[in-house]
């Protein structure tokens, strides 16, 4: 019997840990992304219009993005080819009453949190901007909580609390000046920071209410297959339509070399720790999964110190120490505490 | 009718068997419903199911060490359940 316990206690472990790796992941390819998603913008028909005025910026953005879309799309489906899935994508975008909630998430974490953050960027600043984003965890942690009852523990809230704490430390010197000279129409940065927090955190939320049926692979594909269809079939062709801007002309001046090199290395970053983020949560839940995740301000910043051959502040270093220490702290909180993610009782509940 | 995805496939198995069922016992049916086979894919529906229980759908029923023959000699095996929820969010997404 003792081996059996201790073959059981093995198992428990390598799973939870697991969900921890897949995290951890997330957060490195995230932060990786900063640098091709900073690159692009200095590549043409791109590097005049981040100066160009927000109407020009913002449309560089929904280009940018629309096309960063395609590319992880694509990357998703080599993924799926890989793994021998893509059978099983066929099946699970049948199963509607699933894959609707797929395509929900695909809004939330779209054309909300990422075009949020593009108008917190382009009406307050970056560094509000990348503030305001890191906030995402509390939106997801509080909605898986409250929604479907994932068990939060009091020691995975302080990590939560400690890795947020140490994010925004990194940016926090920077905000006051953003803050004390916004732009004009500052409230839309404003509301745009506010999506980008409600947009990650909610397709996470949305994304493990639909993982607990389907499988995480699959289940992001479909989420940016949906995404996709959005930015190329719905957005792109409305702001055609009804605004004065050259939509096509602008797409078609971005298939030059070195801006679509950004874009796939973007595309193929993202779609990786999408996929990373996904695997995570149904082994250590969505608040956990969504925090470790949030160390991607760490790993932007060591990745843009390293491509640009210029050293953080030495503020860094808190926030490195302060969010090392909250992921330690979720880390080390016992396995069977995790091992099933949400509590008991849950049958009787109405919530869908 | 048409085939069902794989984790909506092994909640259906349990729904059927009311007892239970050895994880083995589910892989097997798997492999065979979707002409699957290898290290790969054993791998894949236990990881399945590790997700299906984290999520409270299934319970379980008990469990013991795999002498070799099945996931490899020191593993532990699991007869699982379809829990209440398990049951419950098979109604939800349209598998019920």
């Amino acid at each position: 019997m003792e081996a059996l316990e201790v073959a059981r206690e093995k198992y428990r472990t390598h799973s939870v840990r697991w969900g921890f790796y897949w995290a951890l992941w997330c957060a490195v390819l995230w932060g990786a992304w900063y640098v091709p998603g900073t690159a692009v913008w200095y590549e043409a028909p791109f590097v005049d219009m981040g100066s160009g005025g927000q109407g020009e910026f913002l449309l560089a953005a929904a280009v940018i993005t629309a096309l960063g879309s395609l590319a992880v799309l694509f990357f998703l489906f080599v993924w799926l080819g890989a793994l021998e899935k893509w059978g099983e994508y066929v099946r699970t975008v049948r199963q509607v009453r699933i894959s609707k909630w797929y395509c929900l998430g695909g809004v939330f974490g779209g054309p909300c949190a990422l075009f949020g953050s593009y108008l917190a960027i382009g009406y307050v600043g970056p560094i509000f901007a990348a503030i305001a984003a890191l906030m995402y965890p509390v939106v997801g942690a509080t909605l898986a909580r409250y929604w479907y009852h994932e068990r939060i523990s009091k020691r995975a809230a302080i990590g939560i609390a400690m890795i947020l704490l140490g994010g925004v430390s990194i940016f926090a010197p920077g905000l006051l000046a953003e803050f004390s000279n916004p732009e004009g129409g500052a409230w839309l940065g404003y509301i745009g920071g506010l999506m980008a927090a409600v947009g990650w955190g909610a397709e996470g939320a949305i994304a493990g209410r639909a993982l607990d049926v389907s499988d995480p692979d699959v289940g992001i594909t479909i989420r940016f297959s949906a995404e996709a269809f959005y930015w190329i079939v719905l957005i792109l062709p409305a702001i055609a339509l009804f605004s004065d801007a050259e939509v096509f002309s602008l797409i078609l001046a971005t298939f030059n070399f070195s801006a679509m090199l950004w874009i796939v290395l973007a595309g193929a970053s993202f779609a990786f720790c999408y996929v990373a983020w996904y695997k995570s949560f149904p082994l250590i839940g969505v608040g956990r999964g969504q925090a470790i995740a949030a160390l991607y301000g760490v790993f932007a910043v060591i990745f843009l110190s390293i491509f640009t051959l210029s050293p953080p502040e030495w503020h860094f270093l808190i926030s490195l120490a302060l969010t090392v220490l909250g992921g330690f702290v979720m880390f080390t909180e016992k396995a069977e505490m995790l091992e099933v993610i949400r509590s008991g009782d849950l049958a009787g509940d109405t919530g869908k | 009718m048409k085939k069902l995805h794989m984790k909506g496939y092994i909640l259906h198995l349990l729904k059927e068997c009311q007892d239970g069922l050895w994880d083995y016992e589910i892989a097997q049916k798997v492999l065979a419903e979707y002409q699957h086979s290898g290290a790969y894919w054993h791998g894949e529906i236990r990881a399945s199911l590790t997700d299906l229980f984290s999520g409270a759908l299934l319970e379980e029923v008990e469990d013991r060490l795999d002498d070799g023959e099945y996931f490899g000699a020191g593993k532990v095996l699991v007869k699982f359940k379809l829990s209440p929820f398990g049951h419950k969010r098979m109604i939800e997404t349209g598998l019920l």
